[in-house]
C-alpha cells in the first residue's frame, strides 16, 4: 500500500504549476522514491537528450512532410540520429513493432505482435490508443484519409 | 459571469494613459529587470502598422511554438505580446532567492515537444535541488490544531480507515480522486467522449458516490486548484490525474529521472524560442480587438499599433477574451465559453525570513493548513549565502479571496493570518513580491478548469477557429496539460494553418 502511495506522490512531480509545493515541501524520502519507481538504468549515450540532431527530410510530398510535423517532436527518421521520446523510425517498415533494441517500448505494443505495413501503420495512425490500448505514444491520431495517405507515403519514403 | 474589478481598473488606467500596462504581480523595478532578462528583445514603444502572413498573439509557450513551426514552413510570422516579458506562465522569479519558478516548473519525461524544442535550441536541462523545503515534512494545522506527520495516522482528525490512515492530508486530493479512475487505460483525449459525460458533475458529488466521507472531501478541497469541490467537474480532476499517470513508470529521461528543469531557469526557454524568430517578438502590444474582412484580420493594440495578417494565432487565455472585441462577433457556444470558463489560481506571497522562526518555537517550518493561508513553506537555500526565504502559497478556494486585494493588502492579510496561526513569525518576515498568474490584465490564472457540465458543453469547442483566427493555449489542449499542453495547442493551431495553406 505504502509503495503505491509513494508512486503516486512521485507522479505529482511532473505536474507543473501546483507542483511547486508538492516538490518544494515534501520530505527527504522523495529522491529515493524516485529511484524506486523509475528505472534508473543507464542507456547508451546515443539517446542522450542533448543537442539531438533532427532532420526532417525534404520531399516532393508536401502534405506528407507537413503531416510529419505532428510526429517530429518524438521521432527522428534519418539513420544514425538518436531516439527521442519516441524511437527513430528508420527502417521500421516490414519489421515487427517494438523491435528497436535500444528503445524501451510499452509492453502493450510489444505484445500486440504487429508487423509494420501500410495497413497496420494506417490502423495505428488513425487511432493509436484504440489500436494498441496501453501504448505510451500520446498521439491523437489522423482522421482524414487523404492525410493518412500522405503521411504513410512520406514515412515510406524517408525511413528507407 | 465573474468580473474582476482590479483588472478592470488597471485596464482603464493603462489604456487611457496610452502606456504599457503595469505588471500587477511584480514590484515596480520589475519592468527594467524583465527587459534586462531578455537582452535580445528590444523594447519598442512606437506604435507600428505592419502586415504579415501570420500574427501570433501571445509569447507564451503555445504562441512561440506555433510561431516557430509556421516560420519553419516558410510563413512570415510576427509574434506580439502584451506584457513586458516573454513566457506567460513560464516565469523564473530571478529576484527571489533560489530563483523559483512562478508557475510552469517541471518538464516531464513525456513532454516530447517541449524537450525537443529545448534540445533544438541548445538549452540544457537538469534536476536541481528544487529549493523548497524538500528536506522537511509538513506540519499540519487542521481545525486549529497542530499535527505532525508522524502523528497523523493515529490522530482523531484523520477521517480515513485502514491502510488509508497513513495517507497524509496533502496527498488526499490526488490519491483519492484517481482511485478507480474511469479514464485509466484510455487515450488521453478520452475525457471528451460522451460515454464519460456522466462524470461531468461536481467533484464532491462524484466522491460521495464513491463512498468518500465529508471530512475527507473537506481536506481534499483545501488544495483543489480550481473553484472548490462543488464548482469543479469530477472530469476535470479525473483527467488531471489520468494525464499525470499516463506515462508514469513508462517513460524517463535517458538518465532515469522523471522530470527536469531548464538550467538557468525555465524562462530561458521562451527567451530562446523568441530569439530564434526572424521577426523580433514585440512586447507591450496589448491586443484590444480583432477585425476580419475579405480574408484579412486586423489586430488592434492598446498602443495604437495595427497588424494585418491572413491568419492570426491567438493564445490569449479564454477569460481574458471577454475584454477583447471581435468583428464579426463571436456568438454561440464559443461566446458562452468565453463568459463562463474560469481559471484555477495560485497566490504566492514571497518573503525573506530574517530570523528562522521555527528555531524559536521548535516546530517544523512548513505548514499545510485548512485555514485561510493553506500553505506556508520555507525554501531550502540553493546557495549558502542566500537568505532564508519562504512563501505563502494559496491555490485552493481561499485563493479567490485575494482577487480584490492590492499587493499590499495581500501582504497585510497574509502576515496577519500567519501571526495568528504561528505567533513566532511576527516581525521575522520581509516582503518580497506577490506572484499570481492572474494579477494583471494579460493573465487569467494558472490553468483553465472545467466546471460541472462544461466538459460536455465546451470541451470540443475550445479549438474552433473564428474565421482566420485560430485559438491556442493550454485551455485548448485535449491530450496534454500544463506546459506540454501549451505546446500541443500551438502545434495544432499552426498545423490548422499549414495544412490549409
Amino acid at each position: 500500500m505504502e509503495q503505491k502511495l509513494l508512486r503516486k506522490r512521485f507522479r505529482f512531480w511532473c505536474f507543473p504549476l501546483v507542483s511547486l509545493f508538492f516538490i518544494g515541501c515534501g520530505d527527504s524520502k522523495k529522491k529515493e522514491e524516485n529511484k524506486i519507481e523509475f528505472k534508473t538504468k543507464k542507456q547508451d549515450p546515443v539517446v542522450k537528450n542533448v543537442g539531438a540532431p533532427a532532420t526532417i527530410p525534404q520531399s516532393e510530398n508536401k502534405l506528407g512532410r507537413r503531416m510529419f510535423l505532428l510526429c517530429a517532436a518524438c521521432h527522428n527518421v534519418v539513420e544514425g540520429e538518436p531516439h527521442k521520446v519516441g524511437p527513430n523510425l528508420n527502417g521500421f517498415l516490414g519489421s515487427p513493432a517494438g523491435a528497436k533494441k535500444d528503445f524501451e517500448y510499452s509492453e502493450a505494443l510489444k505484445n500486440k505482435n504487429i508487423v509494420w505495413s501500410e495497413a497496420t501503420l494506417r490502423a495505428w495512425l488513425e487511432n493509436p490508443a484504440g489500436y494498441v490500448p496501453g501504448t505510451k505514444m500520446a498521439f491523437v491520431g489522423v482522421a482524414k484519409k487523404e492525410q493518412q495517405d500522405a503521411l504513410i507515403a512520406y514515412l515510406e519514403e524517408v525511413t528507407k | 459571469m465573474k468580473t474582476n474589478r482590479r483588472k478592470f481598473i488597471k485596464g482603464i488606467t493603462g489604456a487611457s494613459a496610452g502606456m504599457l500596462l503595469p505588471l500587477g504581480c511584480a514590484p515596480k523595478s520589475e519592468k527594467e529587470k524583465e527587459t534586462a532578462n531578455a537582452p535580445h528583445i528590444k523594447k519598442n514603444n512606437a506604435p507600428v502598422k505592419a502586415s504579415h502572413d501570420v500574427v501570433v498573439v501571445g509569447a507564451g509557450l503555445s504562441g512561440l511554438h506555433a510561431g516557430m513551426l509556421l516560420e519553419e514552413q516558410g510563413f512570415d510570422v510576427q509574434i506580439i505580446e502584451g506584457r513586458q516579458r516573454l513566457g506567460g506562465r513560464v516565469y523564473t522569479l530571478n529576484d527571489v532567492p533560489g530563483k523559483p519558478e512562478a508557475a510552469g516548473e517541471f518538464i516531464g519525461a513525456n513532454y516530447a515537444r517541449m524537450i525537443n524544442t529545448t534540445n533544438k535550441l541548445g538549452l540544457e536541462m537538469h534536476n536541481p535541488d528544487t529549493g523548497g523545503g524538500s528536506n522537511r515534512p509538513w506540519l499540519y494545522n487542521i481545525k486549529g490544531e497542530y499535527i505532525n506527520a508522524e502523528n497523523w495516522e493515529s490522530h482523531k482528525f484523520n477521517p480515513l480507515e485502514g491502510d488509508d490512515r497513513s495517507l497524509l492530508p496533502h496527498r488526499f486530493l490526488s490519491t483519492i480522486s484517481h482511485r478507480d479512475n474511469p479514464l485509466e487505460g484510455k487515450p488521453l483525449n478520452a475525457w471528451l467522449e460522451p460515454e464519460f459525460h456522466k462524470y461531468d458533475i461536481p467533484h464532491d458529488q462524484y466522491l460521495r458516490s464513491k463512498g468518500v466521507n465529508e471530512e475527507t472531501i473537506k481536506l481534499m478541497n483545501v488544495v483543489i486548484h480550481a473553484g472548490g469541490m462543488p464548482n469543479t467537474s469530477a472530469m476535470n480532476e479525473l483527467r488531471r490525474y489520468h494525464v499525470m499517470n499516463f506515462s508514469s513508470g513508462k517513460l524517463t529521461f535517458p538518465d532515469g529521472t522523471g522530470w527536469k528543469m531548464i538550467k538557468g531557469g525555465n524562462s530561458l526557454l521562451p527567451e530562446a524560442m523568441a530569439g530564434s524568430m526572424k521577426n523580433e517578438v514585440q512586447l507591450g502590444r496589448t491586443v484590444v480587438g480583432f477585425k476580419e474582412a475579405d480574408g484579412i484580420v486586423t489586430v488592434y493594440c492598446a498602443d495604437g499599433s495595427e497588424f494585418k495578417a491572413k491568419h492570426v494565432v491567438c493564445s490569449i487565455p479564454i477569460t481574458v477574451l471577454r475584454n477583447v472585441t471581435f468583428e464579426p462577433y463571436i456568438t454561440g457556444i464559443t461566446k458562452e465559453a468565453i463568459f463562463n470558463m474560469d481559471y484555477g489560481l495560485s497566490v504566492q506571497a514571497h518573503f525573506i525570513i530574517n530570523e528562522p522562526f521555527w528555531e524559536k518555537d521548535g516546530m517544523e517550518p512548513n505548514m499545510w493548513t485548512d485555514g485561510p493561508l493553506e500553505r506556508f513553506a520555507v525554501r531550502s537555500k540553493r546557495e549558502k549565502s542566500d537568505p532564508h526565504a519562504g512563501l505563502a502559497f494559496i491555490n485552493g478556494p481561499e485563493s479567490l479571496k485575494f482577487r480584490l486585494m492590492t499587493d499590499d493588502q495581500v501582504f497585510d492579510y497574509v502576515e496577519q493570518k500567519l501571526a495568528e496561526l504561528r505567533p513566532s513569525t511576527k516581525g521575522t518576515l520581509k516582503r518580497l513580491m506577490i506572484q499570481s498568474c492572474e494579477r494583471d490584465i494579460h493573465g487569467a490564472g494558472d490553468w483553465v478548469y472545467w466546471q460541472p457540465g462544461q466538459v460536455k458543453k465546451f470541451g470540443n469547442h475550445m479549438r474552433k477557429n473564428h474565421g482566420n483566427i485560430h485559438f491556442c493555449g493550454e485551455h485548448t489542449a485535449i491530450m496534454e496539460r500544463g506546459m506540454e499542453g501549451a505546446f500541443e495547442s500551438g502545434e495544432r493551431a499552426a498545423l490548422d494553418i499549414i495544412l490549409n495553406a
